[in-house]
């Protein structure tokens, strides 16, 4: 069913009038033409990798014949890249969700993650600009098992979000009345707070070593953002919400994570797909990070009938059981990755499809037996961005991870420069 | 061969260039360098040099500065190749395992230091921000609230990241815009329950239900026509069955008893005949939940008779969510109500008690269907049972009293704004109100500049028409908002070491001991300059450990050293493990703790970690350990008897589940466990790819020592292997649930045909064991070691940043302080706390 997708400015215009707060001129600036689709970017991590050996097609070319974890995709061929011979440099062991979106690895700085590049350029025009999502909540810095692969300007790691209800009521639920006007005293009170905690923390700046002073500006930048937010929350706290005009709104109204003794996987993997899907489409942000499995913790569930735990079954040790179930498991989330496509291509968008205006990456910090190399890397999306699809490639040098998002950045328009991490540049063959 | 001799010189000056000058004559060099350039000369050198190096990889070109990361790499990749048997080449000559290990050993030194050294902060304390832990616990103590569990600060902020296995290291404590927009909702959510809008939403009220009522109840009246349940004139006895609330016990116009998350006192007027064999009478009590976890509200034991019934009383949270309650006697041969499978499922459970050799309950099975008037060659009558002598539970009634208020309007309120609200507030008034929270707050004396902000902030929203308790909250909220609050800040200029003030010193002893502010005592000693008395310090310790709060130490500190949130990492398989259930998982857990707890507070030997003659048990885990007399939920301490394998962490089931993968135990897992978590000295991690020993393939039933062993004959393997996997087949006795076995369990191995079980071997030192007895004993005469091992965990943890070169003399004083068999926690924690690195700044 074909929505309206994005405000145009005539809309914005009439519906909005004082509510044109700054943030919006300037994200109507970006857009030249703001009847184009905008540009979407995603990027996906598969902790631990997966079964390779199950995983890499043979043959080349469009017409590859799919292996059995791709084969859910099959519906799909034309809309999505598998690219071999791609390595990550500091990956592969347990700490590859460290470098796998900066190729920085862990116990090192860390800078900024390519979604947070496009968010710079085009988070501005939404409400949020961009979403953070993971199986766990926060970061889980300094474990193995990093729950975002998100990092700021500053190379501070952003917490993701893991409750499909907390996401929903954040992008849709429609404030009530009372909430409006208790809103307005919270901007006024959150300004005050803000405005207050940032004059003592400058207070306690000055009796600080260097290397405290270092630990503080974390906190400087975290309360200038949550200024930056509340600015953004001002502006467009005129505009409703978006109605995302859901046949069942039941689904999002409880809380679900998997610590629950009645999780089931499907549901929740298809909410988190269906949230992402509808945020594009509903143009709430246009940049999204999943953590949808993470390094070593979890990855399995009752429901997927395995005998180990996801990281028991990488450690395969050639038993064909071993090997047969982490396929299975494999095939599992790849059939929900099935779905999210179809979801994207079920909505409207231009001349085209909103999986069009989307480009997805999604690859792990390992391959198979904690390999660096042999990374399970698809390409989905993002054909009226430029991205031209070869069904499997295999690329003729080893390629690190980061071409990928350097080719999706550039796809999303945004420059990015002639050093891109430990990138070549962009991948030729997909654009 | 003239050519490599000179490459041999270049490489031991390159070796060199650590810490010395590089035209300091080679004679100085450290000893143990020149095997390693030896090793590179003799090994790699004549493919790996010049231009025409093998596969580029040039060793004469190698920097051996460890911080470069390039250099690094290459080292590991030398370090890899080697340990994996693949350098050198088959067709020359090979290094022995030896000559493996010394380059192994001495790479993986080196990254190690180049790693601490990147953590460096110069051996100074860095600024840090409060752990979740640590914060729910302050907003606890500062604000004297209590928090029911969904409501608590913990389970809004997300986990803290760790390093060196802990969570109060400063560089793994960040702050990014989400947690800061997290904080800042959970400072408005804590202000919104610390002061309340006038009287309670919901007061409390006291429900109760009479269990006769059932007969006079048309609805439900036929409970009393079942057989095992007796509808009497002011009370009920159930010998079979359960009996419910039938929707008569609820709040106002609510459907449940229990409207609003809060606390609730639950009371059943109760007894209790117990059965023939003298067995006591359960009673559980529990109220329908969508969560099956938060069911269970009462288990309890009911030794009043009929003639003198007691009230059974429990005060317990409960949420909005629950519905009915059920009571029931708990017992797990159920009644028959005359239904004749009854024998045929009786007759089998005979038979399987009788063949396991446990005749107690195979003669309870047959006592109980021949009371219940069956045989077992005939079918059951019911009408021959003779009920007087089951075991049965006499109920009077139940009653709901809640949600409990300790008082109104709550101590947070009072502590703000006293008993009665007043209706305004004058800048005066409100500036004494924050004065007092502020200096609680921020640990330390603020002054009226520091105050004058908040205070103008609730002027500010007062003038906006805002309701005076709405006003103080956003001032509320922007003290618990600000970095003064969330970060334990030790002003400096960075360059001079100073010492602690008594506030600061008064902080990092609470948060140490308490994971949580300072108390009055401290806040007072410190605003009297007595904390700067070391004696005073050392009475505090002790004072600090007798508190309750000292839980936030053995939460804090024993959990995170004993790793216990890994223990139940992976599932066991619950066709080969069907005795392992959640509550023994959940025992195993509090097993470590307890046992810790115990150790700190009655100042038992450090050995007791080794070896000790008492396990803290309760009933789930003593049955576990095959060890009588031991019940009810509570731990206790119990002395081992002589034949017991318990004794010692390392008996702990916990431990020895999460070194298994629920199907198989890891001897290799296990054994990383004692060198990390017991000597604080980690093996050389694997190199990439090797995966872990290879399940057994069809047809080839090898045991896992079998196959460790086989794993060590690769020469490659063998340098790490043979020093380190003996102490975890030391543990191979104990299965992957910890339950002590003779013969090989698990992988499908069957009883009969296992092999036994050997658990002997060879430390590095040279020390041999027959078991695991034995092992303990050489583990014992290596208390040295586990001693250093602790205090250097205790000190991070103390610290909140990683040991540098510098801590290492004091390492070496408290370790030979507690150099005598006496040595307990609490003298650790006093060398500690009276150690330069925990008084400077």
């Amino acid at each position: 069913m074909s929505r309206p997708l994005k405000l145009s400015r005539r809309t914005i215009l009439r519906g909005a009038g004082v509510a044109m707060g700054l943030p919006m001129l300037e994200c109507m600036a970006d857009d030249q033409a703001a009847e184009t689709p905008p540009s979407r970017f995603g990027m996906f991590y598969f902790g631990t990798g997966m079964n390779m050996r199950q995983f890499e097609p043979e043959d080349e070319g469009p017409d590859f014949k799919l292996s059995r974890i791709l084969q859910p995709l099959e519906r799909h061929r034309g809309q999505f890249t598998v690219l071999s011979n791609v390595f990550l440099n500091h990956g592969g062991g347990h700490d590859g969700a460290y470098p796998f979106a900066t190729s920085i690895a862990r116990g090192e700085k860390q800078q900024i993650s390519p979604d947070q590049i496009v968010a710079q350029q085009h988070g501005k025009a939404t409400r949020y600009p961009s979403l953070q999502l993971s199986v766990e909540r926060g970061t889980a810095f300094g474990s193995q098992a990093l729950a975002t692969t998100s990092w700021n300007e500053q190379g501070i790691p952003l917490a993701a979000e893991n409750d499909p209800k907390v996401l929903f009521d954040r992008l849709f639920r429609p404030d009530s009345e009372q909430q409006k006007v208790n809103r307005a005293h919270e901007f006024r009170q959150r300004g005050s707070v803000l405005d207050l905690v940032m004059e003592q923390a400058g207070g306690m700046q000055k009796r600080m070593s260097q290397v405290d002073r270092q630990q503080l500006d974390q906190y400087f930048n975290s309360v200038r953002e949550m200024e930056r937010q509340l600015d953004r929350d001002v502006a467009w706290s005129d505009r409703p919400k978006p109605d995302p005009d859901l046949k069942d709104p039941k689904r999002f109204e409880k809380s679900i994570t998997d610590k629950q003794p009645d999780f089931r996987y499907d549901t929740y993997a298809k909410l988190m797909y269906d949230l992402i899907a509808l945020a594009f489409q509903t143009d709430s942000s246009r940049v999204v990070s999943y953590v949808v499995r993470r390094e070593l913790s979890g990855g399995v569930y009752p429901e997927f009938g395995v005998s180990k735990g996801y990281h028991s079954l990488s450690h395969h040790g050639n038993d064909p059981r071993n090997l047969e179930e982490l396929a299975k498991v494999d095939t599992i989330y790849m059939k929900h990755w099935a779905y999210f496509l179809d979801r994207l291509r079920s909505i409207r968008e231009g001349d085209g499809t909103l999986l069009d205006h989307t480009v997805l990456g999604f690859s792990s910090g390992m391959g198979i037996g904690h390999s660096k190399n042999r990374l399970p890397t698809v390409l989905s999306g993002g054909e009226r961005l430029g991205v031209r699809h070869r069904g499997h490639v295999r690329l003729s040098t080893p390629t690190p991870l980061s071409s990928l998002w350097q080719t999706m950045v550039h796809c999303c328009g945004v420059p990015t420069g002639d050093a891109f991490q430990d990138s070549p540049g962009v991948i030729d063959d997909l654009v | 061969m003239t050519c490599a001799v000179g490459w041999a010189v270049g490489i031991v000056a390159l070796v060199w260039a650590v810490g010395t000058q590089a035209d300091e004559p080679p004679a100085t060099a450290p000893v143990a360098e020149r095997p390693v350039a030896e090793f590179l000369t003799t090994h790699c050198l004549e493919c790996h040099r010049g231009e025409e190096a093998e596969s580029d990889f040039r060793i004469d070109h190698l920097n051996d500065d460890f911080a470069d990361r390039r250099a690094a790499a290459a080292w590991i990749e030398i370090r890899d190749r080697v340990n994996r048997g693949e350098m050198p080449p088959d067709d020359k000559p090979q290094p022995t395992a030896d000559q493996i290990r010394m380059l192994s050993g001495w790479i993986t030194d080196r990254l190690r230091q180049a790693e601490q050294a990147g953590l460096s902060r110069g051996g100074r304390a860095v600024l840090r921000r409060l752990n979740r832990q640590e914060y729910t616990n302050t907003i606890r103590d500062l604000l004297k609230m209590e928090f029911l569990p969904g409501e608590s600060p913990r389970d809004m902020l997300p986990p803290d990241g760790t390093v060196e296995g802990f969570r109060t290291v400063s560089v793994g404590l960040m702050i990014d815009p989400s947690l800061m927009q997290t904080y800042y909702e959970v400072a408005r959510l804590v202000a919104e329950k610390a002061i309340v809008d006038g009287p309670p939403e919901f007061p409390t009220k006291t429900l109760r239900m009479e269990f006769e009522e059932i007969q006079t109840n048309r609805a439900i009246d036929y409970l009393c026509d079942k057989p095992g349940f007796e509808c009497k004139e002011d009370h009920i006895e159930i010998i079979d069955g359960q009996t419910r609330s039938f929707g008569r016990l609820h709040y106002g116009d609510h459907r449940t008893a229990t409207p609003t998350l809060g606390k609730y006192r639950v009371s059943v007027r109760a007894a209790a005949r117990p059965g023939p064999d003298g067995k006591p009478v359960r009673m559980s009590v529990r109220q329908q939940h969508p969560q099956a976890s938060r069911q269970l509200v009462m288990d309890v034991q009911v030794d009043a008779s009929p003639q003198q019934p007691e009230v059974y009383t429990v005060i317990v949270p409960r949420d909005g969510l629950g519905k009915e309650w059920n009571l029931q006697p708990v017992d797990e041969i159920a009644m028959t109500n005359g239904n004749p499978t009854y024998q045929v499922y009786a007759n089998r459970k005979i038979r399987d008690y009788g063949n396991e050799g446990d005749f107690t309950n195979a003669i309870r099975y047959r006592g109980r269907m021949q009371l219940e008037g069956g045989h077992e060659q005939t079918i059951i009558r019911p009408d021959r049972i003779d009920t007087e002598k089951l075991p049965m539970l006499w109920l009077d009634w139940i009653e709901i009293e809640g949600p409990l208020y300790e008082q109104w309007p709550p101590k947070s309120h009072q502590l703000l704004l006293g008993e009665t609200t007043p209706t305004s507030l004058t800048n005066g008034q409100l500036t004494e109100i924050f004065t007092a929270l502020m200096n609680r707050a921020y640990r330390r004396p603020v002054a009226d500049d520091d105050v004058k902000p908040i205070v103008n902030l609730v002027r500010q929203e007062l003038d906006h028409g805002i309701a005076l308790e709405n006003a103080v909250r956003a001032g509320l909220t922007a003290v618990l908002t600000s970095p003064r609050f969330l970060y334990l800040a030790e002003p400096s200029d960075g360059v001079q070491p100073r010492s602690l003030d008594d506030w600061e010193i008064a902080s990092r002893l609470s948060y140490l001991l308490w994971s949580s502010m300072p108390d009055e005592q401290l806040f007072e000693l410190a605003a009297a300059g007595k904390l700067q008395d070391p004696q005073v310090r050392l009475q505090q310790v002790d004072r600090m450990i007798a508190d309750p709060k000292i839980e936030g130490f053995v939460n804090g500190f024993a959990a995170q050293w004993l790793r216990t949130e890994t223990f139940r990492n992976f599932q066991p398989d619950d066709r080969q493990y069907p005795d392992y259930d959640d509550k023994l998982g959940e025992a195993m857990v509090s097993e470590s703790l307890e046992f810790f707890r115990e150790v700190l507070k009655h100042d038992l030997a450090l050995s007791n970690f080794i070896d000790s003659g008492f396990a803290m048990l309760n009933e789930r885990l003593a049955k576990h350990y095959g060890i009588e007399g031991v019940q009810g939920d509570q731990f206790r301490r119990v002395p081992l008897p002589d034949d017991s394998h318990r004794g010692g962490l390392l008996a702990h089931a916990g431990v020895l589940m999460a070194g298994s993968d629920g199907n198989r135990t890891k001897p290799v897992s296990r054994a990383v466990y004692v060198r990390e978590v017991l000597f604080n000295d980690p093996p050389d991690p694997p190199p990439p790819n090797v995966g872990e020993i290879e399940p057994n393939i069809k047809g080839k039933n090898l045991t896992v020592r079998e196959r460790l062993i086989q794993h060590q004959e690769i020469e490659s393997c063998a340098a790490c292997h043979r020093t380190l996997d003996p102490y975890g087949l030391a543990l191979e006795n104990f299965d992957v649930i910890g339950a002590w076995r003779e013969q090989q369990t698990g992988e499908g191995f069957r009883a009969r045909k296992a092999p036994p079980i050997d658990a002997s071997g060879k430390l590095p030192d040279g020390s041999t064991f027959d078991g695991f007895e034995q092992f303990r004993e050489r583990l014992l005469a290596q208390q040295q070691r586990f001693h250093r091992g602790l205090t250097e965990k205790m000190m991070v943890y103390a610290l909140g940043r990683p040991l540098e070169p510098g801590d290492r003399i004091r390492v070496d004083a408290i370790s030979d302080a507690l150099d005598d068999d006496s040595a307990t926690l609490r003298t650790m924690i006093k060398q500690i706390v009276s150690s330069p690195q925990f008084l400077t700044k």
